[in-house]
């Protein structure tokens, strides 16, 4: 009896090893347009602008991270990911331009980029895009020069592309268009990482 | 049967531990020279202590012999000094069966008269310092012949340890058959039944019967104007008879006599009254076995306890309520513990260290002092509870510390330099609970192996993470990371020694 106590006391201590890394803040941040504003603006309806012009998805593009696969195998542990979005942000960079007449804003995880012309990716996809994060202006107030988009937890390291390592996103808005006829805005994730190592 | 065998070896135990607990009481006091023998427990307070006995011997010579010793005691030496310690002679006994009694004799002669002979003995394969000190009687057939019975409670182990030192009545010697360090080796065997009873080959001539064997702790302070209760356990074979305490007041020439009761088993009693305690006491205990064999001491006339009175404090120290265990414990705080000394041991994860090493109390030690572990430096500090202190000795010890720099790089190849400069700055924090054995001497020097887990947590720049994040991100963005927090629990082990010094 006493025999057989030892192992078990000493699995129990050694099930309770582990090896863990968190970073509370992993911000990426890219701008919507690759140089001069490009998003139509000009107070039409947001949503039919941004997906005439195909501007209604962006990629975030990670690279070639350690640790952002969900699951790795590392000697006889095994290394658990997880890539939580705490918030997103739109900061506008046109000079006169505004979110104040958005009235609302999601992002989507999109299974492709669209096409333009009217295209919506996750309009029909199955399964059905995950929401990441979204700003309601009756709840999150009226937005000016930024728009902050509450996250809702989702863990992002499945969505990431293993071989891109790109995450395509894809924006649903209610309201107007800021006012400049071609606007652009700098899009920021901020992220919580959490990479967790558990003895067999 | 592994009850029964369970219950043997637990008894086997206590009897070895209860020897243990008499070993500074039982005799060695009686004996000039006895306590300046090199053995594990000697320490330089109580080779002070020896000279203080010495110096006490010597006033006693001066004041002549004590007339309420018995006639069998042993009077201060006044002769001539030859100088010369006792030619003593031993031959090996025959193996022992174990719950009986296992006489040892020897030939001791002196021109000067001898003094003991003692015979120190222990379970085979225990520490120096866990002999059972018994006092040879003379025979009263053969001059010079001594013999002692090693008490039927002491024999239920496989084999004994022995050796036999003697001195002469003016304080020389001691001679020695065997040695703390190179005992002799008698086996102990299990009662052979034979159907038939057959004559003895060899007839030993000797007294019939020993004197008890007395196991006592002595009292060293007790409290001015309060009964002080006297306790010993006396175990004889062939009974025991006139059990008393002798005492008297220190300057004070004659000893009184204070009967001892059983007060159950082997365990006697006698207090002294509070009107004898208005002044420091000098106290042995003595005993008989029926036969008029003895008397057995603790403590001698001529080397007695001395029992400190205070006028207010603690209760006496090693009182009858206490067990034996304790005694010896509150004894040692006061006179054998080493207390500053240095540690140096080496592990994995936590690296080597090298620490200052203070005990306040028997059991507790502290230690701090610097950490390295090939990628840094760093310092740390805990403690250690070691509930004993035995030859092995198991422990429980906490430690924390901090490295201050550190390059993991040493151990691992990395190519990307934004990776090389954020390894190149790991420094952590590391709480350690290890439970482990420490081999040797409490008191001096023990080897010990440790093992355990370790909580270590560290916290990476974000600087660094944002340079590594920023080189393998796509064109056209940009990272910022905050500091990261790395944290694990692992196993650890580890080895090393302790040396006391003072």
């Amino acid at each position: 009896m006493r025999s057989s106590r030892v192992p078990a006391l000493l699995a129990a201590l050694l099930a309770g090893c582990f090896a863990q890394l968190e970073d509370q803040s992993v911000t990426v941040t890219r701008p919507l347009c690759n140089g001069a504003p490009c998003v139509p603006g000009g107070g039409a309806n947001l949503n039919a602008a941004l997906q005439a012009s195909g501007y209604n998805t962006f990629k975030i593009s990670f690279g070639d991270q350690p640790l952002l696969t969900s699951s790795t195998s590392v000697g006889p542990a095994t290394v658990t990911t997880s890539l939580l979005l705490n918030q997103a942000q739109f900061n506008m960079t046109t000079a006169g331009g505004n979110f104040q007449q958005v009235t609302s804003f999601t992002l989507l995880a999109a299974p492709r980029m669209s096409v333009g012309s009217g295209d919506d990716p996750c309009a029909g996809a199955t399964p059905a895009c995950p929401t990441l994060a979204v700003y309601t202006q009756a709840t999150d107030g009226t937005a000016n020069q930024t728009l902050l988009l509450k996250g809702n937890g989702a863990d992002l390291i499945p969505l990431i592309n293993a071989t891109t390592h790109e995450l395509i996103i894809e924006i649903t808005a209610t309201g107007q268009a800021p006012s400049p006829a071609l606007w652009d805005a700098n899009a920021s994730m901020d992220m919580a990482l959490k990479a967790r190592a558990n003895l067999p | 049967m592994r009850l029964r065998k369970l219950f043997a070896i637990v008894v086997t135990g206590l009897c070895f531990s209860a020897g243990a607990m008499a070993q500074t009481d039982a005799g060695v006091p009686s004996e000039p020279a006895a306590s300046t023998k090199t053995t594990s427990k000697a320490t330089k307070k109580k080779k002070s202590k020896s000279s203080k006995k010495t110096a006490r011997k010597s006033r006693k010579k001066k004041k002549g012999p004590s007339s309420a010793s018995k006639a069998q005691t042993p009077e201060p030496y006044t002769g001539t000094d030859d100088g010369e310690p006792p030619q003593l002679a031993h031959q090996a006994p025959a193996p022992g069966v174990r719950g009986k009694p296992l006489n040892v004799a020897a030939h001791a002669t002196d021109a000067n008269g001898v003094f003991g002979p003692i015979l120190y003995v222990r379970k085979k394969g225990m520490g120096a310092g866990d002999y059972v000190q018994l006092k040879m009687i003379a025979s009263k057939i053969v001059p010079g012949d001594y013999a002692v019975d090693v008490p039927a409670a002491l024999t239920n182990v496989e084999a004994l340890e022995y050796y036999i030192e003697a001195w002469d009545m003016a304080g020389n010697g001691p001679s020695g058959v065997g040695s703390a360090e190179q005992p002799l080796l008698v086996s102990v065997e299990e009662e052979k039944k034979v159907a038939f009873p057959s004559a003895p080959t060899n007839v030993t001539i000797k007294p019939k019967g020993a004197p008890p064997a007395i196991t006592h702790a002595a009292l060293t302070q007790a409290l001015r104007g309060k009964p002080v209760e006297i306790n010993a356990r006396l175990v004889g074979d062939t009974g025991v008879q006139d059990a008393a305490v002798m005492f008297r007041h220190v300057g004070e020439k004659d000893y009184k006599a204070l009967p001892m009761g059983n007060i159950g088993a082997d365990d006697y009693t006698a207090t002294i009254p509070a009107a004898m305690t208005t002044s420091d006491l000098e106290y042995y205990v003595e005993a008989f076995d029926r036969f008029g064999n003895g008397p057995a001491r603790s403590g001698a006339p001529n080397v007695p306890y001395v029992l400190r009175l205070t006028e207010a404090g603690p209760p006496p120290i090693a009182s009858a309520a206490a067990p034996p265990s304790v005694h010896k414990r509150v004894l040692d705080d006061d006179s054998d513990n080493t207390v500053i000394g240095l540690g140096i041991d080496a592990g994995a994860p936590g690296g080597a260290g090298l620490t200052l090493l203070v005990r306040p109390l028997w059991w507790l030690r502290l230690n701090a002092g610097a950490a390295y572990n090939v990628g840094g430096f760093g310092f740390r500090g805990g403690i250690t509870l070691a509930p004993g202190q035995w030859t092995v000795t198991p422990t429980l010890n906490l430690d924390g510390g901090r490295y201050l720099s550190g390059d993991v790089n040493k151990f691992v190849t990395v190519t990307d330099a934004n990776a090389r400069a954020l390894l190149g700055r790991t420094t952590y924090t590391f709480a350690t609970a290890q439970v482990g054995l420490e081999f040797g001497s409490q008191r001096w020097f023990t080897f010990y192996l440790r093992g355990g887990l370790t909580y270590v947590i560290s916290t990476l720049s974000g600087t660094d993470l944002t340079a590594l994040a920023q080189g393998n991100i796509g064109a056209g963005m940009t990272a910022a990371v905050g500091d990261a927090k790395f944290s694990a629990v692992v196993p650890c082990a580890s080895l090393g020694f302790n040396i006391f010094v003072y």
